[in-house]
C-alpha cells in the first residue's frame, strides 16, 4: 500500500507525489509545512485597503493592509514596527488583535470608517512614545520659564500681609527675546532671556546677585550651565543612547539610567553611590541621581 | 373668468411634479461627495456621506477625464480604499486613493461614486435612483 499526496495549485495546475521519506517528498512536505505553520502563510495577499496607523502623541503612517473576509485587518509589519520603535518584524503582516495581545497596557483601535488604526500608549510601554517623551523632557529641562508667543509688555505686583512688595515687569518679543526687571526689599534686579529656538536657550540676571544660564538641547544630547557670583561655574550633560542616559554633573554626580521593563538606576552624589530599580509608569528622572535622604 | 385649458394645466401640473422630483433628487445628493479632491504625490482622501434617508451602497472608481456629457473615460489603475461599502442614513466613510499611474500635474481625473439604495426585496416593480457623481480629481503634484 502507498500514499499519495494531491494538490492543487490553480485551476488547471496540481501536482501528485508519493508520501516517502527521499526526494521530491521531502520538499513537497516542506512547502506545506511552511504554508500551514509559518505565520508569512499570508505574504500574498493583495493589499485592498489603505489605512493610516496613527501612535498617539509620536506620529502616523499610512499603509496599504489587507482587510480579509473574516473582516480582520492585517498590516504591513514593517511599517508599523518602524513607527512603534520595535525591532524588524519575523512577520510580513500583523492584527490589530496581535498588537493589543502583544502590549497588553496599550489601546488598539480599528476605526473603520475612518480607515485609521489609533495606539494610545500612556503608560510608554513601546519605544516609539518613550523616546519622544524623553526628547521632550530634554527640551523642557532647563528650558526658559515662560512659554509666551506674542509680543508685548507685562507687568505684576505681588503683596503680602507683612506689607512686602515685589514689582515685576518688561517686554517680550513673539516669546523669543524678553527683557524684565523686579524690585523688591532685597533690592532690584533685571533678567535678559534669549530663545531663538527651543534648542537653545540663555538669560542673564544683573543686580544683587548676578547670575547667567545657558541651555542646549541637540537629538540625544543635552547640555546645561550655570554661573553665578562667586560660585564655582556648573556644567550638567546628559546623552541618551537607546534604553541607557548617562547623566554627569560638574557638582561631583553623576547618574546611569537603563530603561526597560524594569528601570535600573546608578549614580553618586558627593561621593555617595547609590542604586534604584523601579518599574511601574512613573520612569525615573535621568537628570537627578537617586538618593536616600 | 376663464377657465384654462386641460392641455394647459396638465402641463403646468407636469412643470411642477419635474421641480418636485428635481428638487428631492438634489437635496439626496447634497454635501455627499466633495466636488474638487487634489491628488497628491498619486493619494488623496475625502469623506463620501449618506445624506439620504435610504442604506445605499456606495461603489468608488477612478477614471479619466473625457468630453462626453457624464465626463467619465476609461478607468484609471488605482487602489481604491474601501471601493465598495455600505452606508446608513447619516453615516459617513472616508476613502483613499492611491492612484498607480502617472499622471502630470494639471491632469483631471474623475472620482465617480455611485451611490444605490439598498431597497428591501419587495413582490412587484419598483424604481430605484441610482446616484452617479463624476466629482474633480485634479492632479497637484
Amino acid at each position: 500500500m502507498s500514499l499519495r499526496l494531491y494538490g492543487r495549485l490553480s485551476r488547471n495546475v496540481g501536482f501528485s507525489t508519493p508520501v516517502r521519506s527521499s526526494g521530491a517528498g521531502w520538499i513537497i512536505w516542506a512547502a506545506i509545512l511552511y504554508g500551514v505553520c509559518c505565520p508569512n502563510h499570508v505574504k500574498g495577499q493583495t493589499p485592498n485597503l489603505i489605512v493610516e496607523v496613527r501612535l498617539e502623541g509620536v506620529g502616523s503612517t499610512t499603509v496599504d493592509a489587507v482587510l480579509a473576509e473574516d473582516s480582520t485587518v492585517l498590516l504591513p509589519a514593517g511599517p508599523v514596527a518602524e513607527l512603534l520603535g520595535l525591532e524588524p518584524p519575523l512577520t510580513a503582516w500583523v492584527t490589530v488583535a496581535q498588537l493589543q495581545q502583544r502590549f497588553p497596557p496599550i489601546l488598539v483601535l480599528w476605526l473603520p470608517r475612518q480607515l485609521a488604526v489609533v495606539i494610545r500608549d500612556d503608560l510608554l510601554v513601546l519605544p516609539a512614545s518613550r523616546r519622544v517623551r524623553e526628547t521632550v523632557m530634554r527640551t523642557a529641562q532647563g528650558a526658559a520659564p515662560y512659554v509666551v508667543t506674542t509680543s508685548g509688555p507685562f507687568a505684576a505686583f505681588t503683596f503680602d500681609q507683612r506689607g512686602q512688595e515685589l514689582w515685576q515687569g518688561g517686554y517680550s518679543w513673539r516669546g523669543k527675546v524678553a527683557v524684565s526687571a523686579f524690585k523688591s526689599r532685597l533690592g532690584t534686579s533685571y533678567t535678559i532671556s534669549v530663545v531663538p529656538s527651543s534648542v537653545f536657550y540663555a538669560s542673564y540676571t544683573g543686580g544683587v546677585t548676578p547670575q547667567a544660564n545657558a541651555r542646549v538641547a541637540v537629538g540625544p544630547a543635552w547640555l546645561a550651565t550655570t554661573w553665578m557670583r562667586g560660585q564655582n561655574f556648573i556644567v550638567d550633560g546628559l546623552v541618551t543612547l537607546g534604553h541607557v542616559s548617562a547623566f554627569a554633573s560638574s557638582r561631583n554626580a553623576y547618574a546611569i539610567t537603563v530603561r526597560g521593563p524594569i528601570d535600573t538606576q546608578i549614580g553618586r552624589v558627593n561621593g555617595v553611590m547609590t542604586g534604584r530599580v523601579s518599574f511601574g509608569a512613573v520612569p525615573p528622572n535621568p537628570f537627578v541621581p537617586p538618593t536616600v535622604p | 373668468m376663464t377657465r384654462l385649458p386641460w392641455a394647459f394645466r396638465l402641463t403646468l401640473l407636469l412643470g411642477a411634479l419635474v421641480w418636485l422630483l428635481a428638487i428631492i433628487g438634489v437635496r439626496s445628493l447634497f454635501a455627499q461627495v466633495a466636488p474638487v479632491v487634489e491628488l497628491i504625490h498619486g493619494q488623496a482622501s475625502t469623506p463620501v456621506v449618506n445624506a439620504s434617508l435610504d442604506h445605499v451602497t456606495v461603489t468608488v472608481t477612478v477614471a479619466r477625464d473625457t468630453a462626453t456629457p457624464d465626463r467619465i473615460g476609461r478607468a484609471v489603475i488605482a487602489l481604491v480604499s474601501p471601493a465598495v461599502f455600505h452606508l446608513n442614513p447619516g453615516e459617513r466613510q472616508l476613502v483613499r486613493l492611491h492612484v498607480r499611474e502617472v499622471f502630470l500635474p494639471g491632469t483631471v481625473l474623475r472620482l465617480v461614486t455611485t451611490l444605490t439604495p439598498d431597497s428591501p426585496p419587495a413582490a412587484g416593480a419598483h424604481l430605484v435612483l441610482v446616484s452617479r457623481l463624476a466629482s474633480k480629481l485634479q492632479v497637484v503634484r
